[in-house]
């Protein structure tokens, strides 16, 4: 009995446990203050633009370097929503309110334009994906290969091109115009997507064959439901860079009522001769703009990670 | 329900590789035909031109009379169930079997029915509404098999469906495996490399050896009557005893060599197998199987002997597998992965003794051979010398 119980213990004093505690302890706190660190790097920007957000403009400019707003108003997000009074603005801005927009409108031509081109580019990556990776066509991977290289061209490149397409099509100032470019695959969504095509055991595609499948219900019915992870992934990061795309929006939409939120923004920028830039007036309404991106990161941000871990891209 | 008729299907994949050269086999309604044979043999690429996966490089196939060799798969009413399974991850077991009846639009109550009937069959009722990933093993197994089943189609393919289950659950699902069949009666054509699953499953089991149809028969002639070394060799576990040896055919008796020693075989063997006076003092290849081969010391009734050394002994419990050294010079049967995996201690003779049998390693002893049971085949090409 008692040899028993003194073995028990000398088993648990074996292992030592305190020291072994101890020791993750430590590396366990170094962690976590790097990733603490880390955190307040990257959230600082969107408490600065918060607090200057908050902030009286004239306030700003008297230089005041408090980490909280100075002289505390909201009236900066409601100029930004298009519901403060003169004497909001008048006191906020501290003058007459030049840069302005229609917050709503450009809110509402962000989400067409984001969610188009979401659409579009991963059904037509998938699509080309799928393509690429299982049907059996002449010349597939060397015209895989050539389409690879597209990744290489600097987007710059493509823009003054497509501006004179646009142009020539009449689409300056219309959706079509913002979305077109975007719309199909690019080089990277179908490469993501093939490498994770590839790797779906080709006997479920050939039982889905025997069962009577073709290649569209094979495609949409057992491919995607199975890729459903990476496409969720393929899908949240298209939406974000859609949505915070600025160059081509800002070349082809002068119009205001067809500028996205990015470019529209840029009104508080524009300086009048004589004034300084609303800076408050630019936080308060980038902070608006960003807020449904993060909503969604928050909501399947979990999903993106797992994902991209689970594909071993990055 | 169908026959399944194979003329001279080939199949030369790009590059050039024959995986299956002119096989000819004529399969009957009802009738469960394996397909065995090393790996790499062509055994998949038969099954799969039959499933219509691969295309048909020359030759004609049949179902049920109708020429299918250009047919798409889905018009072929053909089953498949796949090594790994090939379950769709995404949906439920009910909806995985369901999905063929879904493609072919069969009307909802009945769908329902044939699902429900199909999990009886296969005991899968209480996990209708798991998805594949929540469950073991043979229970994916036979959602595979539900997935076969329900469709009611006149041919049935399996390629190696239990090779990756552990080995006692293979032995359980391949009695259900054959009972569904039986219970059934779809013609089914079954893939495995596993000569014991072939010989216990089949009606007819087919041998392949690099594309090349060997030999097509039931299990028992198979085992009786090898057509060649290759078939005396694969069949059979352990498997026969294949050495060099020569025959002289005297006045009273044939004379059997065995390395330095010999047999004597009554001439009346000559009347069986006429073509054997063509060997008379020519080299000849010889087989017998362990189980022809017995302990002299249990008086065994048969009356020619020959000396041996035990080198290995395996016992079994229900019996004792003892290899020799008698001598002679061992004929590999160009299956190359039984030579592989028993080259370290092959002599070339094994015998399988009842229990009782008190040999020890080491021993030198003496066997008594039933001579009735011997094989004769060409050295070069391999024939069975029957006739
Ligand atoms: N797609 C292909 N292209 C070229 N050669 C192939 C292809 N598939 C199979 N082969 C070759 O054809 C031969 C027969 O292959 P098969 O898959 O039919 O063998 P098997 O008898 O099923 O073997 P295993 O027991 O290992 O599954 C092999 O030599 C193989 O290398
Ligand atoms: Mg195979």
């Amino acid at each position: 009995m008692t040899n028993i119980a003194d073995r028990i213990e000398n088993l648990g004093s074996a292992m030592e446990p305190s020291a072994r505690l101890r020791r993750l302890g430590i590396g366990r706190g170094a962690a976590w203050l790097i990733l603490i660190a880390i955190l307040i790097v990257s959230l600082f920007p969107f408490w600065w633009a918060l607090r200057t957000g908050l902030s009286t403009n004239g306030r700003l400019f008297a230089g005041d370097q408090s980490l909280l707003p100075v002289g505390y108003t909201d009236n900066n997000f409601e100029r930004v929503l298009g519901t403060a009074t003169e004497a909001e603005i008048l006191e906020s801005l501290g003058r007459e309110n030049t840069g302005s927009f229609d917050f709503l409108q450009s809110l509402k031509v962000s989400v067409i334009v984001a969610t188009a081109i979401t659409v579009g580019q991963v059904l037509f990556s998938a699509m080309a994906a799928y393509a690429f990776a299982r049907l059996k066509f002449w010349g597939r991977d060397k015209l895989f290969f050539l389409f690879l290289s597209g990744l290489m061209i600097p987007p710059i490149f493509t823009l003054i091109p497509n501006l004179v397409l646009v142009k020539n099509l009449g689409w300056l100032n219309s959706y079509p115009g913002i979305i077109a470019p975007f719309f199909f695959m690019t080089p990277f969504a179908v490469f993501f997507l093939r490498q994770f095509f590839l790797g779906i055991s080709r006997e479920v595609e050939e039982a889905a064959l025997l069962d009577g499948a073709g290649h569209f219900r094979t495609f949409f019915g057992i491919i995607v439901p199975m890729s459903s992870a990476p496409i969720a992934t393929l899908s949240i990061l298209t939406y974000i860079t859609a949505w915070n795309e600025f160059l081509w929006p800002l070349v082809v939409a002068r119009a205001p009522e067809r500028q996205p939120l990015t470019v529209a923004l840029g009104q508080f920028t524009a300086q009048q001769p004589g004034t300084s830039p609303d800076w408050s007036g630019l936080m308060a309404g980038t902070l608006l703009a960003a807020l449904p991106i993060i909503v969604i990161f928050m909501i399947f941000g979990r999903k993106v990670v797992d994902s991209i871990g689970f594909s071993g891209i990055k | 329900m169908a026959t399944v008729e194979l003329e001279a299907l080939t199949k030369i994949y790009p590059g050039g590789v024959k995986a299956v050269n002119a096989m000819s086999l004529s399969i009957e309604d009802g009738e469960f035909v394996v397909f065995v044979g090393p790996s790499g043999c062509g055994k998949s690429t038969a099954l799969r031109m039959v499933a219509g996966l691969e295309e048909i490089s020359e030759g004609v196939l049949r179902i049920g009379g109708n020429e299918m060799t250009k047919v798409h798969p889905r018009q072929r009413d053909i089953a498949m169930v796949f090594q790994n399974y090939a379950l769709y991850p995404h949906l439920t077991v009910r909806k995985n079997i369901a999905y063929p009846l879904k493609l072919a639009k069969v009307p909802k109550a009945e769908m329902q029915e044939r699902v429900q009937r199909t999990a009886e069959i296969l005991q899968l009722s209480e996990y209708l509404d798991r998805k594949p990933g929540a469950l073991s093993g043979g229970q994916r197994q036979r959602v595979a098999m539900g997935r076969a089943i329900v469709r009611e189609p006149s041919v049935f393919l399996m390629d190696e469906p239990l090779s990756n289950l552990d080995a006692k659950l293979r032995v359980y699902m391949r009695s259900e495996i054959s009972r569904i069949q039986r219970e059934l009666g779809v013609t089914t054509i079954y893939v495995t490399h596993d000569q014991v699953e072939a010989m216990t499953m089949g009606d007819r089991v087919a041998v392949l050896k690099g594309g090349v149809l060997q030999q097509a028969d039931e299990p028992s002639v198979l085992y009786r009557e090898p057509s060649n070394l290759f078939v005396a060799g694969f069949i059979g576990s352990p498997a026969m005893n294949l050495f060099e040896s020569s025959i002289s055919i005297g006045d009273e008796s044939i004379s059997v060599e065995l390395g330095q020693q010999s047999i004597e075989l009554p001439l009346s063997y000559l009347d069986e197998r006429p073509a054997l006076r063509a060997y008379d003092r020519a080299p000849l290849a010889c087989g017998i199987r362990p189980d022809d081969v017995y302990d002299a010391a249990l008086a065994p009734p048969f009356e020619q002997r020959v000396h041996g050394q035990v080198v290995i002994l395996e016992e079994l419990g229900s019996e004792i597998v003892a290899h020799l050294d008698v001598g002679v010079t061992r004929i590999d049967s160009a299956d190359s992965a039984s030579a592989d995996t028993e080259d370290d201690f092959d002599t070339g003779f094994i015998g399988r003794f009842a229990q009782q049998s008190t040999v020890g390693v080491g021993d030198r002893i003496e066997v008594a051979l039933d001579v009735g049971a011997i094989h004769f085949f060409d050295p070069a090409t391999g024939k069975a010398i029957r006739s």
